[in-house]
């Protein structure tokens, strides 16, 4: 199988009921799920973010991927959010899509949207609104993979006008776990194929650093050798 | 016919709604059915009548090598019967062959088919507390109704019984489905009786099957449908010869059936399993009608041996013909390739002039397997990984989720369903960390050895992963080989 992942640049008009004030009332405040749900296409579903117990082993909140940001400009109001297709989603034989929403004075529109065939959000919290020292616009962050036995991969998508969507992140893959330490330096992140399963020897974790303008490779920090870090 | 069903979980609040339809509708039936139990896992047949008139049905519970029937199921008009299978086996009833599923019996297959010609619509779940429906099945692919195929005749023990006695006789009607499975049910009420000499036995009037004896001698007994256009189809119907001077008693004399038993070389704890690309002895016995004994007459030279696949893998050996001796016949074969890629059965013929001419070993796939792990991962099939998980990963990415599949280690076994693509492949660009590049490797559907196991990117070329909790079961937290089968 092959991941083919599309980057594809959409100039929707679609506007948003959910947005659309009645006669004689304020413009009430959007309610980001119930545009993205408005945005999704015939046969898809909402994906889904969580966050995990590791004392019962379950999951212990769930909740849909939808989040807001300043992704197009710093004082835009941009809604991100994901969803697969088909809505059949207990079968490997789907997409997952990252898409991008921006609010105009008519509504919001579809900008954007990324494509992963066959990939789910492979970790809890797998998208995330993420500030980046020195770009005044918020970056997205998106783990996802085929599936955990085969790990995932990082990407972070700052918008860069009038292309769009540009993953800035060095390529990586096979991944199992991905960690985010915000420092007065800046961003740093680490990521690890610890428990890959497999492999009986686990490679030492890759560590990125940025330095205001990219993500840099750097050694691993002192007192980092203790893996896994906790999340 | 199509229909949504809702189901309902007696010891939750677990609610299943599905889509159900007749067979041959375009839904692929597993043709196994399997089922399994645990303390979080129950398996629930569902049958719904759909039509005016009652429906008779033909079930069938096989597990540790054991056939179970209930012989008499009929469903009312409109009536929808839920089986649970854990009651069926808790209850400890024994079928009218005296088999009872065991009481330790966790796993195994389950299978039905409707005997008349009414809409009757079945599905099995099974059904896991904290991941809600893991199967569903609808009916099998056969048509049906099943036809008619054979008569058996059961009396009280011996056929023993003296001038002025009775004795209550019944009978069962042999369904045969186009996958040779069979399926018994009682006919006892529905037969038409008779007695070849009235001096001896007569049959009673207004009891079906009940015989009273009446003089010294001997006499055939014998019950028949009539109406049944496929009673053509099969042997003649069945008859049962009582002998109360002598106290002896036969069953019916048709025609011989083999039986098969893997000899040599087979699955460990499963006679009807085999190994991938592991030779095997088959002894084929001519057995006598009912079951009394091998047939030592039957001396037939050169028979057909066939091992039946779409594609015949190199390493495949079986011969082309058998010898019976003594009614008794031996072959090695090998087998590589499963029978499919959602399925392990493989078929093999012996074109004998008997009955029961084909034999359907399971394939098992020894391979190495690994811990899946990754507790908190998501899965390809979107499954969040949880502690202790019961879930197997296979190298395929496509249409396996939810598919059972067993595990095998010595004692150590355990049914888990498909929930995760790897290890290993599919993989299309190297990385430190996965430096296979490696297609979609249903192994199993080819040469039985792991992409992984022969090439050098791999540390331990294993074939499957094993959710934590299967990992702890099959393996006991090592790494190592594995037998698995779909079952």
């Amino acid at each position: 199988m092959i991941r083919l992942t599309t980057i594809l640049l959409l100039l929707t008009t679609s506007l948003t009921l959910a947005q659309e004030p009645g006669e004689g009332k304020k413009n009430p405040a959007p309610n980001p799920v119930a545009v993205a749900r408005s945005f999704l296409p015939p046969d898809a579903t909402l994906a889904t973010l969580y966050t995990f117990d590791f004392h019962t082993g379950k999951v212990s909140k769930r909740w849909p991927a939808v989040l807001t940001g300043h992704i197009l400009a710093p004082d835009s109001k941009d809604i991100v959010f994901a969803y697969y297709t088909p809505r059949e989603i207990h079968t490997v034989d789907k997409t997952l899509f990252l898409a991008l929403l921006h609010r105009t004075s008519h509504g919001y529109q579809q900008v954007y949207v990324v494509s992963y065939r066959d990939e789910v959000l492979l970790i809890p919290n797998a998208i995330r609104v993420v500030h980046l020292n020195g770009i005044s616009e918020d970056a997205v962050s998106i783990v996802a993979g085929i599936g955990a036995a085969l790990g995932g991969h990082l990407d972070i998508y700052v918008w860069q006008d009038p292309w769009g969507w540009k993953n800035i992140f060095p390529p990586n893959g096979s991944m199992e776990y991905f960690y985010f330490f915000r420092k007065p330096t800046g961003l740093l992140i680490a990521l690890s194929s610890y428990n890959h399963p497999g492999l009986n020897v686990t490679p030492p974790p890759v560590w990125y650093r940025w330095d205001g303008k990219r993500f840099v490779k750097i050694p691993p920090p002192p007192g980092s050798s203790s893996w896994p870090l906790p999340d | 016919m199509e229909a949504e069903v809702s189901s309902v979980e007696a010891r939750s609040d677990l609610v299943v709604d599905a889509r159900v339809e007749n067979e041959r509708n375009g839904w692929a039936g597993s043709g196994a059915n399997p089922w399994h139990l645990d303390q979080n896992t129950e398996s629930i047949l569902f049958l719904t009548n759909e039509s005016n008139q009652p429906a008779r049905i033909g079930f069938q519970v096989t597990t540790q090598g054991i056939h179970y029937y209930l012989t008499q199921l009929k469903l009312q008009p409109h009536e929808t019967r839920a089986i649970n299978i854990r009651l069926l086996r808790d209850v400890q009833l024994a079928d009218f062959r005296k088999n009872k599923i065991p009481a330790a019996a966790t796993d195994g297959s389950v299978s039905w088919i409707r005997l008349d010609n009414v809409p009757v619509m079945g599905r099995l779940l099974v059904i896991t507390r904290h991941a809600g429906m893991s199967s569903s099945y609808d009916c099998c692919t056969c048509p049906c109704p099943a036809p008619l195929y054979a008569m058996y005749m059961t009396a009280p023990e011996g056929c023993d019984f003296l001038p002025g006695q009775s004795m209550q006789c019944d009978c069962y009607a042999y369904y045969h489905t186009c996958n040779e499975n069979s399926f018994p049910s009682l006919a006892t009420g529905a037969a038409t009786w008779s007695s070849s000499n009235t001096s001896v036995f007569i049959m009673d009037s207004s009891v079906k099957g009940e015989v009273h004896a009446v003089g010294v001698g001997t006499a055939d007994i014998k019950a028949s449908l009539s109406g049944q256009t496929s009673t053509q189809q099969g042997p003649p119907p069945g008859h049962c010869v009582f002998s109360p001077v002598t106290k002896t008693a036969q069953m019916p004399a048709t025609a011989d059936s083999l039986t098969f038993t893997i000899t040599s070389g087979g699955a460990p704890n499963d006679g009807q399993g085999v190994i991938s690309r592991q030779q095997f002895g088959l002894e084929i016995q001519a057995e006598l009608p009912g079951g009394v004994g091998v047939d030592t007459n039957f001396n037939v030279q050169g028979v057909p041996f066939t091992l039946g696949g779409e594609n015949i893998q190199v390493g495949e050996s079986a011969p082309s013909s058998v010898n019976f001796s003594s009614g008794v016949a031996n072959a090695s074969v090998t087998i590589v390739q499963a029978g499919g890629l959602e399925q392990s059965k493989r078929k093999i013929s012996v074109s004998a002039d008997t009955v029961n001419t084909d034999f359907y070993p399971y394939v098992y796939m020894n391979v190495v397997a690994t811990d899946e792990g990754l507790v908190g991962h998501v899965t390809a099939c979107n499954y969040t990984i949880p502690s202790n998980a019961q879930m197997v990963a296979l190298p395929y990415g496509q249409a396996l989720c939810g598919l059972q599949v067993h595990v095998v280690n010595g004692q150590n076994q355990q049914t888990a369903p498909v929930e995760d693509v790897g290890p290993w492949c599919p993989h299309s660009t190297a990385t430190s960390d996965n430096p296979c590049v490696c297609p979609a490797d249903d192994y199993w559907d080819g040469t039985g050895i792991p992409y992984a196991a022969t090439h050098s990117c791999s540390s331990n070329g294993a074939g499957i992963d094993l959710g934590d909790g299967t990992y702890s079961t099959v393996r006991g937290g090592t790494n190592g080989p594995v037998d698995w089968k779909f079952p």
